[in-house]
């Protein structure tokens, strides 16, 4: 049975970025962008700046949780899900060692903060329901105010009251992967393979078997990802990976349509 | 003659956006964004403007209902656009108080590296608590260690743009960094803006500033503030014209002045309708005023000096009973009812006009050193601005006040601040 195919990019890959895209399209249910935090382009800059050249690609950008603002991240997120109308996710990484140092702030209890991270983004995606604009010209109301919510959510750490300054996302909750409580995916589930330029189509056909739920394919280096492009046809044609199908992240990854947690 | 530099914003959540006009589209959909931003650059303007917010706006215990709310994530959207766009700079309103420098120094440093130089970011600090709420450290920051912590933020930005490839070490009250800043080689300047209009606002913007935004309706009050900013750029020993003065403004076009002024006075009304009035005198007054009629007198009832009614504002005036004062005089002078009052005390810098009569406006203002552009922002998304660029800025490129192309490639370039750097591919 052919299975998805993903490819994992870090962001410090010196990548002609732009040419890439359309060959990106045509290859991969889902790019994720893995962000170094001490090298390369910050993970949610560049998957927006991707995002507007895209037509159908799935776009996944890593943050490190335990630095990040969980207010700032869940509406980058939701900016890139409405970019992208729906091909949207979170990669969640963590950062620890050295990059401790660069931002000047040490890490909480790091398991319990990503939780309450994902916990706290996932709230706020849901917190305005997907009808509170109402544009209601005779009453002048923008808004119905019943359909946004406080989340008033309280972690260990930290908390924050909302509601988002974004509206909710066109997939209402963004694909969440990790390997993290309250996420839809782990990367660990999907088969991982590092390829570099002398890898061939039959050693990967040799790891296929049924079962598998999709093939997360990553560069070791930049110039390893051309090779990795020109293997993909093959892989086709021998049953192993589909061809993007397209439509919402969520769909795609057989996810079903997220219902919001505050809608009554 | 001075080259007129024009900026636009996306409008969003003021009253100025008036979501009920019948050509109104989304506020959050992509196409409304890409729309003015492909516009803006087909008027071969020098940036597009975003402002944020970092929490919604709540009045009376509840979310504020009734102008434009929810907009995207303001970095985000701008490098969204720069990878549709060629020539047009972006400036993104960021806060230096609920973000950390080396993650958003790092962020602008990506959007400028992938939009080829082209990153502008509007430093502003925000209040305490009622934003805090939404952030890691909640309200940390004193209210008089704002501009502190702005100018260490900058200055720790400058010093990782400038050290791509290398280790740093910045030890500032309001940021200590060390580590290695793994970025490619190149040359990267964020333009930086300041808006904001107090002593301690303009001296950040001498000392640290590219372009200042600022609120100056007249000509002889822009050029007031010309020259007292000029005087604080030689304090700080930088040259004159090194900062740019850009006020926001408005343009209402018509094919006569008599028209122009029809569609100012159309606008108004859908800015400030009959709720919207009593909203706008319930933040100063801070008491619900429902029951009164908006086309009615002022209040008799004195403003509430102790309570806080609106949430997640600027605040317009300090003295509250003073400016009642003064517009109990002003709407008994005139006989003006609330909504017109309303109408009245909110006014902004306003062209209004037949094209030819608003580029000849806009150029004399530059000209005679009231400022050196504008920021101008549409009164409705996505198509607010379309005549703007197609009826006005041909009459200014005509007069040779304005590019017709670009030329630098970079923003720092369109704004003439300094000549074009090299950058690394």
């Amino acid at each position: 049975m052919p299975v998805p195919l993903s490819i994992g990019l870090a962001t410090d890959l010196s990548l002609d970025w732009r040419a890439l895209i359309p060959a990106l399209e045509d290859a991969a249910e889902f790019v994720t962008l893995t962000d170094q935090f001490d090298s390369g382009q910050d993970a949610l800059i560049l998957a927006n700046w991707l995002a507007g050249q895209t037509q159908k690609l799935g776009i996944v950008a890593g943050v490190a949780l335990n630095f990040a603002e969980p207010f700032h991240v869940s509406t980058a997120i939701a900016t890139l899900d409405h970019v992208t109308d729906g091909r949207a996710g979170l990669l969640v990484q963590t950062a620890t060692g050295r990059e401790e140092a660069a931002i000047g702030r040490a890490p909480a209890d790091l398991t319990a903060d990503l939780e309450d991270a994902v916990e706290a983004i996932r709230q706020l995606w849901d917190s305005w329901q997907d009808d509170a604009i109402i544009r209601d010209v005779a009453a002048h109301r923008f808004l119905d105010a019943d359909r946004l919510h406080h989340v008033n959510f309280r972690g260990q750490d930290f908390s924050i009251s909302g509601p988002s300054i974004t509206p909710r996302p066109p997939q209402g909750q963004p694909v969440v992967i990790g390997p993290v409580a309250g996420a839809d995916l782990a990367l660990a589930s999907l088969a991982n393979l590092t390829v570099d330029g002398g890898i061939t189509a039959d050693e990967i056909v040799a790891l296929h078997h049924d079962g598998l739920t999709g093939w997360h394919l990553i560069p070791r280096a930049a110039s390893d990802l051309p090779h990795l492009l020109r293997l993909l046809p093959q892989l086709r044609r021998r049953g192993v990976i589909s061809p993007p199908r397209g439509g919402s992240l969520r769909s795609r990854l057989g996810l079903s349509p997220a219902p919001n947690r505050f809608a009554a | 003659m001075k080259e007129i530099i024009l900026g636009a914003q996306f409008p969003g959540v003021n009253n100025f956006t008036i979501w009920s006009h019948p050509d109104a589209g989304s506020q959050i959909g992509f196409d409304s964004f890409r729309h003015l931003a492909k516009t803006l650059e087909r008027g071969k303007f020098d940036f597009m403007f975003l402002a944020e917010g970092l929490r919604l706006r709540e009045q009376k215990g509840r979310i504020y209902e009734m102008d434009v709310a929810g907009r995207p994530n303001t970095l985000a959207i701008m490098a969204a656009l720069a990878g549709v766009t060629e020539g047009l700079g972006f400036i993104a309103t960021l806060s230096s108080t609920f973000n950390d420098p080396y993650v958003l120094a790092r962020q602008l440093a990506s959007f400028d590296h992938l939009s080829n130089g082209r990153a502008g970011w509007n430093v502003v600090t925000s209040p305490g608590p009622f934003t805090g709420a939404n952030f890691r450290r909640g309200d940390y920051l004193p209210h008089d260690q704002r501009y502190d912590r702005a100018r260490d933020f900058v200055d720790a930005a400058r010093t990782l743009w400038a050290a791509p490839g290398r280790d740093f070490d910045i030890d500032l009250p309001h940021a200590k960094l060390k580590g290695h800043f793994g970025f490619p080689h190149g040359d990267y300047r964020p333009v930086i803006a300041q808006a904001g209009d107090s002593s301690g606002g303009r001296d950040f913007a001498a000392s640290h500033a590219d372009v200042i935004y600022s609120r100056h309706g007249s000509l002889a009050e822009g050029q007031a503030f010309y020259r007292d900013i000029q005087t604080r750029l030689g304090r700080n020993g930088r040259a004159p014209g090194s900062l740019k003065i850009l006020p926001g403004a408005h343009a209402i076009l018509g094919d006569t002045e008599e028209e122009a002024q029809h569609n100012l006075r159309e606008v108004r009304l859908a800015q400030v309708s009959p709720r919207a009035a009593i909203a706008a005198l319930e933040q100063t007054w801070n008491r619900d005023l429902s029951a009164y009629d908006p086309d009615g007198p002022l209040p008799e009832v004195e403003p509430d000096l102790e309570t806080k009614l609106s949430l997640g504002r600027t605040r317009l005036h300090d003295d509250v009973t003073e400016t009642v004062r003064k517009w109990r005089a002003l709407a008994e002078a005139e006989k003006l009812s609330i909504r017109e009052l309303v109408i009245r005390v909110t006014a902004r810098k306003h062209f209004v006009g037949t094209p030819a009569q608003v580029a000849a406006e806009i150029d004399e203002y530059v000209q005679s050193d009231a400022c050196d552009g504008f920021v101008f922002a549409p009164h409705y998304v996505p198509g607010g601005f379309d005549s703007f660029v197609d009826q006005v800025i041909p009459i200014l490129q005509e007069k040779g006040v304005f590019r017709r192309d670009y030329t630098e490639g970079t923003l720092r370039g369109n704004l003439g601040l300094t000549p074009a750097p090299a950058r690394a591919a």
